[in-house]
């Protein structure tokens, strides 16, 4: 409690007491100008054009704000937001909502690991990924692809849910869920490409184009993106010390190269979409035993996903019916080097009867997995609104590996070996299938309340099953004022890596592990007291149980287990607020705090920051100018018990982006500065980096668009 | 035990036999239909009709073409079944109401080729027309009238504006070409507002 409160220092004080006055401002500026006002027919018509093609729309059809995700605390941000905030990947989008931190993983290939509301772990599989619905995941380790780099273009909005959503989703939605919607024809409508350069060898470039063929409505868009990485990210220090044999003081590896599509048909009632993520060739950071490798380590990973999917309005009276089929093929092959090659000549281990030395391990595996899903909206119901669900899923692992050392291979440090279907490999070929049925319920049951309750069984056939209920009450409290008190309950299956992974110099799995779940409250206010203003305040509490971490083996093994590690209980707030100051100033923030404790621990849950600011203010200074500004601020991040170093430091960041609409015609144009004042911010990395993760330093890209 | 019940085979059975019980269940209850809560944002429709009234106001008529009738009415028809509800009426209301130039709205119902709809200032055409789309466009090409539909191919059959969903908001798309012909000229910030315009 002590270290806790001793971080407290003046500087984040004062930060505290600045934010404090944002807050109470705001408001007091709300009160001061309009009166009340709903989103009615009359008052629709008051607005000004430039206000109506603000207003989210509640569709009658469609998509927009699906039925299932409705009570729950959800942050869009739409394909507008993205372009105005210059944000070129989606963890950019992502840093900017409140209770979600990106921040590199030590232990997943340096994968950007997505903690909310202080729910972290090192793979951090508890946040499920969608595209367009589809789970973007790796299932030997129930994770996002490895040093996924999704680029923007091709979105048109995405949903960030936090809170648990499994009786909804299913497993795995347990922090949270992110959901990218794609653009569809009429939003491309005709063609357009980009391309962007900038500091440190980056480069994309993308088209898209969307159009209509023989009454089948297509769209179709690629981005291809590579770049060196910022080569001034020096660690001093890493797992093999300072100097040689080890490389560091080095830099870590962060070069990329990335292929990303993205194809949909749709006609009549039948969709098709396609998605392809190809992380061709990345370097992961400070190396797979957090030992620099003079960028030897890398990536390689390719996610074909697809879906089929057949609606049907009206079917019988009232009902409504989805039928969609999916499937999904994955390839994956890392390369490990995990020590230098200084490292094993220094040490006398290089083989007298091969030319090559190194220790070298090459884990890979192909995925396949289909399933279908049967989805029901029935209306016919007094006031009320049910949606049923039920689904199967199958999911198969070849796993394949080459390796020159460890049991297994003749000459260890040599030549590399095929170990893949023998004893030795990482872990044998996997398979699992699971079925779930799900109903959810929005009842309207009196003038200005709804409640919404679900409940949904998962069935696995390897490790049994769960139920994960949820139930919300929605309150209209006014035509200002929304309420939400939820409640829910959600699951993560421990991946096929976690329970059966073997051989592995890093990591072990545990055949014998739960799966993990939470029990999570939460309360939301949502508050829009005129047409220009907007507060959102959210109480959250959650209860963890048998969190899934990969944990220290006792020494002098250097391997981690996983285990059902951990009960962990935290809470917080969020408070967000939006303001459209005059017709070319918007202002928006949040600010985030959480409290989470490691209840085995007894201690704080290290490496998250507690507290988080963001403020971003969009001005359109001149028709067809805008200058975008972000400030960033996250503190009050600890070290794990144990770990004598000083707490992590905490930091601000700022970005700027300057964007010209029509510079010529048909031609948009735009330059960004990311990391303004090059603050040294640093990400946390574990003790055998005493340094920490530095980020990257002040950058810089141009844009070029061109709309045919 | 479910799981084995998959192995056991004819698992697509079971399924179904899950699903149609489930449905029977709902099926038992009354059969009426209520409007659902509404969300903290505008209804589709409400804010489509608004658009089209706005669109009335940032178009330039064809000099001399077309006034509006005697007490200042415009006419927006809408052809094909009405996706509006209430909302084009709600409008109608409103806009009266708040002394706002008034606007008269017309059904035409399905589309037949002997109906006249040349006297209306804006044509929204609703998707139930699809098929016809450049026969409706066609039948109106010499007559000024701004035509509107929400619908995939409807700028590339000849129409003028397309409202369409981005992001969860609505925005437009305007095939300039198409409104020249007819001699219409846009307000520059229904232009600068548009998510594309094909000239």
């Amino acid at each position: 409690m002590k270290k806790y409160l001793s971080t407290y220092t003046a500087l984040t004080l004062q930060k505290h007491f600045c934010l404090a006055v944002l807050f109470i401002l705001l408001p007091s500026a709300a009160f001061a100008s309009a009166s009340a006002d709903r989103v009615g027919m009359s008052s629709l018509l008051q607005k000004g054009l430039a206000e109506l093609v603000e207003l989210d729309v509640s569709l009658s059809t469609g998509t927009s704000k699906p039925l299932k995700f409705a009570p729950s605390v959800a942050t869009v941000i739409t394909a507008k937001d993205i372009e105005e905030m210059g944000a070129a990947t989606l963890d950019e989008i992502l840093e900017t909502v409140p209770g979600l931190h990106v921040q590199p993983s030590g232990s997943s290939i340096f994968t950007s690991t997505w903690s909310i509301r202080g729910i972290y772990t090192q793979m951090n599989p508890q946040v499920l990924l969608m595209i367009d619905g589809q789970p973007l995941k790796i299932n030997i380790n129930g994770i996002k692809p490895y040093r996924l780099r999704m680029p923007v273009s091709m979105i048109s909005r995405i949903e960030i849910i936090r809170g648990p959503g499994s009786a909804v989703l299913g497993a795995d939605a347990f922090a949270g869920a992110i959901n990218i919607i794609t653009k569809n024809s009429d939003e491309i409508d005709g063609a357009n490409i980009g391309m962007r350069g900038g500091s440190f060898g980056s480069y994309e470039g993308w088209a898209q184009h969307g159009g209509s063929y023989n009454g089948w409505n297509i769209a179709l868009g690629a981005e291809y993106a590579k770049g060196d990485g910022d080569h001034d990210r020096i660690i001093e220090k890493d797992a093999l010390g300072s100097g040689p044999p080890s490389l560091a003081p080095g830099p870590l590896d962060t070069h990329y190269e990335a292929f990303t599509a993205n194809m949909s048909a749709r006609k009549g009632k039948l969709t098709f979409k396609l998605h392809n993520s190809w992380m061709m060739d990345n370097g992961i950071g400070a190396g797979i035993s957090n030992t620099l490798n003079g960028g030897n380590s890398s990536t390689n990973n390719f996610l074909l996903a697809g879906s089929l999917k057949y609606q049907e309005k009206d079917l019988l009276k009232d009902l409504d019916l989805t039928a969609t089929l999916n499937g999904s093929y994955t390839w994956i092959e890392n390369t490990f080097y995990f020590v230098p090659e200084s490292f094993l000549r220094a040490a006398g281990l290089c083989p007298a009867s091969s030319s090559k030395c190194g220790m070298i391990g090459k884990p890979g595996g192909a995925e396949l997995n289909g399933g279908f899903e049967l989805a029901g909206e029935y209306k016919g119901f007094t006031a009320h609104l049910t949606r049923l669900t039920i689904g199967y899923n199958n999911f198969d692992v070849t796993t394949f590996q080459h390796k020159n050392f460890g049991p297994g291979v003749p000459i260890q440090y040599g030549d590399l070996v095929d170990i893949s279907d023998t004893p030795y490999v990482y872990m044998t070929d996997q398979n699992r299938s699971m079925f779930y049925a799900g109903i959810q319920d929005e009842w309207a049951f009196a003038k200005d309340w709804e409640l919404t309750s679900g409940i949904r069984f998962d069935s696995y056939s390897d490790f049994g099953s769960a139920i994960s209920p949820r139930i919300a009450l929605v309150w209209s409290a006014t035509p200002e004022l929304t309420a939400k008190l939820m409640y829910g309950r959600a699951f993560r299956a421990p991946s096929f890596g976690e329970m059966h992974t073997r051989n592995n110099p890093a990591v072990l799995g545990n055949p014998s592990l739960q799966p993990e779940t939470i029990n999570s409250y939460e309360v939301a206010l949502d508050y829009r007291p005129n047409r220009s203003l907007r507060f959102g305040l959210n109480l959250f509490k959650y209860e963890i149980n048998g969190l899934i971490d990969y944990l220290p083996d006792p020494a002098p093994a250097t391997t981690r287990t996983a285990q059902n590690a951990r009960d962990q209980k935290g809470q917080g707030i969020e408070l967000e607020a939006e303001w459209q100051a005059t017709d070319k100033l918007r202002l928006r923030a949040n600010y985030s705090y959480q409290r989470s404790i490691d209840q085995t621990a007894n201690a704080v849950v290290p490496d998250v920051p507690a507290a988080k600011f963001y403020l971003n203010a969009h001005w359109k200074f001149m028709p067809d100018w805008s200058l975008d500004g972000q400030y960033f601020w996250v503190g009050s991040r600890h070290r794990v018990v144990g770990d004598l170093r000083e707490d992590i430091k905490d930091y601000d960041l700022v970005n700027l982006t300057l964007r010209r609409k029509n510079i010529a015609k048909h031609w948009d144009f735009a330059v960004a500065v990311r990391n303004l004042f090059d603050e040294d911010v640093r990400e946390p990395a574990p003790a055998v980096v005493p340094g920490d993760y530095p980020m990257e330093h002040r950058s810089f890209w141009a844009e070029l668009r061109y709309n045919f | 035990m479910l799981p084995r019940l998959f192995q056991a085979g004819g698992s697509f059975m079971v399924l179904f036999a899950v699903f149609t019980l489930l449905f029977s269940f709902v099926w038992a209850g009354p059969l009426q239909n209520v409007g659902y809560a509404v969300q903290q944002a505008a209804q589709e429709y409400e804010l489509k009709a608004v658009y089209l009234y706005n669109f009335l106001q940032f178009v330039q008529w064809p000099e001399s073409k077309r006034q509006p009738l005697r007490d200042g009415s415009m006419i927006i028809g809408v052809v094909g079944e009405s996706p509006f509800g209430e909302a084009l009426n709600e409008l109608q209301t409103d806009v009266r109401k708040s002394g706002m130039s008034p606007v008269r709205i017309v059904y035409y119902g399905q589309f037949e080729d002997y109906k006249d709809m040349s006297t209306c200032h804006l044509l929204f055409v609703s998707s139930s027309e699809k098929r016809n789309f450049a026969k409706i466009v066609a039948g109106l090409r010499n007559a000024p009238v701004l035509t509107v539909a929400d619908s995939e191919n409807f700028l590339s059959s000849g129409g003028m504006i397309n409202l369409v969903q981005s992001g969860g908001k609505i925005r437009w798309t305007i095939n300039r070409a198409a409104a020249d012909r007819a001699g219409f000229r846009f307000n520059a910030q229904l232009l600068s507002m548009a998510l594309k315009v094909l000239d």
